[in-house]
């Protein structure tokens, strides 16, 4: 097993060194901004801030054994749902509707394929960002954070099962949003 | 598709959140299917596409890296390996004149069950041991080598010269590469891609798990991976050795495409050459010469310039072609668009497998004529001088191949044969070689564990039969002498005319069925009674050594 190559200024962050800490936040902060406006979208800019002052005040209980990088984007997905949560009248992100399995009898659209260029995608990434949270949020969990659906479960409360289904359609709309707009292409 | 799992569940399976008993139970399913193995790839390639999108990861080019390296060494390197290929083409002819229909999966001439069984191990192989794939690729590329050229030596045999020649000066070509320079890579699990814009000088030579050619390519493209995308353009030829390959580019030379799935919707100035499991031309797709496809199944909507030849499964027109159709012991269907220049000549298996569907044009004659269907039985082939010169080639190749196994490992030649109920208790052990070896590498390749052993007794087990000749030859060249099997000293002698006698005896008319069979049962059964007294007493030596 190779040694996080983070762990020694981890250990200095841990015991209060205010340089460690500003360091990790250096390293790590591109990626968790990016994480928050996958997550979040609009109201994004602070978020960042706010889960780095989450992770210094866990950092305490935190187990250097454990994979930091992971660690932190779980801190961050924890956070943008709570604001997503809170932006919502109601507390549950899933309508029970979009949580109960179905029987697709039509194919649907073929997967995606490998796209070289970058502006390519870019558009990947710009369809992520405009499906609805119900879809966005599993999809951004799985293959961002790369959590398995145990994990997308914990966060987003809801079972292994229902994350099989939810990325599923996920996937769906996706590709649908992509055909859509690249149907002139090629 | 009725009875494939759904969508959904290949998700899981992609994503590894299935019980691994309903894993093990689509990995079963996979072999047996091609649509769901297209649809796996497909999951794979987007869940692979998601990741690099949201993180942003740009994918690794190797083109700045790569050392230019004189094309000389590529030369030095080339002819080893054509000498390396014309041997393995020469065995495998040899296997081919001795193999009894029972073991005619072995038979490379029927493409369709070779692809199949070395794409499914390629598969196989990607999915359960990544390490191990640059290994199988290597494998499907000399087998894919040796398959083509054992099918170019049967079209000259048939006197089907033209594609035959074409073939060979194609592949001749792979030794002449162009004198510049060339890039050498090898990026097992990795990527490569040439971006849009930039241009490769000379020769590219690259392998990888995805090879994507956006630029130039100023020469020829060498590319082995699991997928390969040609966007940009390839100046010279292009040898394309992948699972996957999708072409909507420009190769200016011509194409040789050894894929599992080949999809071309860009243009082939010169020739194409498609061995394949599914070939689709698409509609927008344009070959300026002639194509030559070997495929399973292929689907041909875009237009040919010159002509058309088509073997192996089942192949479909429906879009121009300049030139005649050649039709090759396939079934063909010509669709309303199919617009044919000149002749339709086609050997057929049976009446039904030429479909023209009102509409379709062909300017020239329709021409059928239906295969013999047992060529072996006649005896044609004995006044064909061709058939002499593959005789000698094969000759001359179990000869090397005898010295060879002798100097390395004579034991193999030391088994006698004196009474005639030793005889047919080989015979038996040979049988059970023959018959359960496939079976046992079968049931061994259903399980994880299993797969690199079932390709390494695969291996053995063509080997063994190839050497199950040899062997026997030895013995009737020693019986004719008069002298000890195996003796060194007159082994040389005793191998010439024990293979003469056996080549002559086994190429007999009508009894060359029969003749090789036992040949090859007998050859098996030494071979395992050699392999069990060796067993024997290795573990008797090693009770001696722990006594």
């Amino acid at each position: 097993l190779s040694e996080d190559p983070a762990r020694p200024l981890l250990q200095r962050a841990r015991d209060g060194d205010a340089d460690a800490f500003g360091e990790l936040f250096r390293r790590f902060e591109p990626e968790v901004s990016r994480l928050c406006r996958r997550l979040l979208g609009a109201g994004a800019e602070d978020a960042a801030a706010e889960v780095f002052l989450r992770a210094r005040a866990a950092l305490q209980g935190y187990d250097l054994d454990r994979p930091f990088r992971r660690w932190l984007l779980a801190i961050a997905s924890h956070h943008c749902i709570d604001q997503l949560r809170r932006r919502r009248t109601e507390a549950r992100l899933f309508a029970a509707s979009e949580l109960e399995p179905d029987a697709l009898a039509d194919p649907g659209p073929s997967p995606l394929r490998h796209l070289a260029r970058a502006e390519e995608r870019s558009a990947v990434v710009a369809a992520i960002d405009a499906l609805p949270d119900t879809y966005r949020l599993p999809l951004v969990l799985r293959y961002f954070n790369e959590l398995d659906y145990d994990g997308i479960g914990e966060i987003l409360g809801v079972t292994r099962g229902q994350v099989g289904t939810l990325l599923f359609r996920a996937k769906r709309r996706l590709r649908g949003i992509l055909e859509g707009e690249g149907g002139s292409r090629s | 598709v009725t009875g494939c799992p759904s969508e959904e569940t290949w998700s899981l399976y992609v994503d590894g959140e299935l019980p691994p008993e309903a894993a093990r139970s689509l990995d079963a399913h996979l072999v047996g299917c091609r649509t769901c193995r297209v649809l796996l790839l497909a999951l794979r390639e987007e869940a692979e596409l998601l990741g690099e999108a949201l993180l942003e990861r740009p994918r690794r080019s190797f083109v700045t890296r790569a050392r230019p390296a004189p094309a000389r060494g590529l030369a030095i390197g080339l002819g080893p390996a054509v000498a390396a290929v014309a041997l393995v083409a020469g065995v495998a002819g040899w296997i081919l004149e001795r193999t009894p229909s029972s073991v005619e999966w072995l038979n490379p001439l029927r493409l369709t069950g070779a692809s199949e069984m070395l794409f499914d191990l390629v598969f196989a192989f990607r999915d359960r041991a990544p390490d191990l794939f640059a290994l199988a690729v290597s494998v499907a590329a000399v087998a894919s080598v040796s398959a083509v050229l054992t099918f170019v030596l049967s079209l000259v045999v048939r006197r089907r010269v033209w594609p035959g020649a074409l073939a060979i000066a194609a592949l001749a070509l792979i030794g002449a590469p162009s004198t510049s320079e060339a890039h050498f890579g090898l990026h097992e699990h990795e990527d490569f891609d040439l971006a849009a814009g930039d241009t490769h000088e000379g020769t590219l030579l690259v392998s990888g798990e995805n090879v994507s050619i956006d630029g130039t390519v100023a020469g020829d493209l060498i590319a082995a991976a699991d997928r390969v995308a040609v966007r940009g353009t390839i100046q010279g030829n292009a040898y394309v050795f992948a699972n996957t390959l999708e072409l909507s580019g420009t190769v200016e030379g011509s194409l040789h495409a050894f894929n599992n799935v080949a999809i071309v919707s860009g243009e082939i100035r010169s020739d194409l050459y498609a061995f394949a499991d599914q070939l689709t031309l698409a509609s927008v797709g344009r070959v300026g010469r002639n194509a030559s496809v070997f495929v399973d199944k292929g689907v041909l909507e875009g237009s040919i310039g010159r002509d058309l030849f088509a073997a192996g499964g089942w192949s479909e027109v429906r879009g121009a072609i300049g030139g005649d159709l050649h039709a090759w012991r396939t079934r063909v269907e010509l669709r309303e668009s199919a617009r044919i220049g000149g002749d339709v000549e086609a050997e057929l298996k049976s009446e039904g497998d030429l479909k023209v569907s009102a509409g379709a044009v062909v300017g020239g004659e329709t021409r059928t004529r239906l295969a013999d269907s047992a060529p072996e039985s006649s005896l044609a082939r004995y006044t064909e001088p061709s058939f002499y010169v593959l005789l000698a080639v094969g000759f001359a190749a179990a000869l090397v191949v005898g010295m060879l196994a002798h100097a390395v490992a004579p034991g193999l030649f030391a088994e006698r044969l004196e009474t005639a109920g030793e005889f047919f208790g080989v015979l038996g052990l040979g049988f059970l070689a023959l018959v359960a070896a496939p079976v046992a590498l079968m049931v061994a390749a259903v399980t994880v564990v299993g797969i690199p052993l079932a390709l390494i007794g695969a291996g053995l087990y063509l080997i063994a039969l190839y050497l199950s000749g040899i062997v026997v030859a030895a013995l009737v060249g020693a019986a004719v002498l008069r002298s000890e099997p195996g003796d060194p000293s007159r082994f040389f002698l005793a191998l010439v005319v024990g293979l003469v006698v056996v080549i002559v005896v086994a190429h007999l008319p009508f009894v060359t069925v029969p003749a090789h069979l036992v040949v090859i049962l007998t050859g098996l059964g030494l071979l395992v009674r050699r392999a069990r007294s060796w067993w024997a007493g290795r573990r008797a030596a090693g009770a001696a050594v722990a006594a």
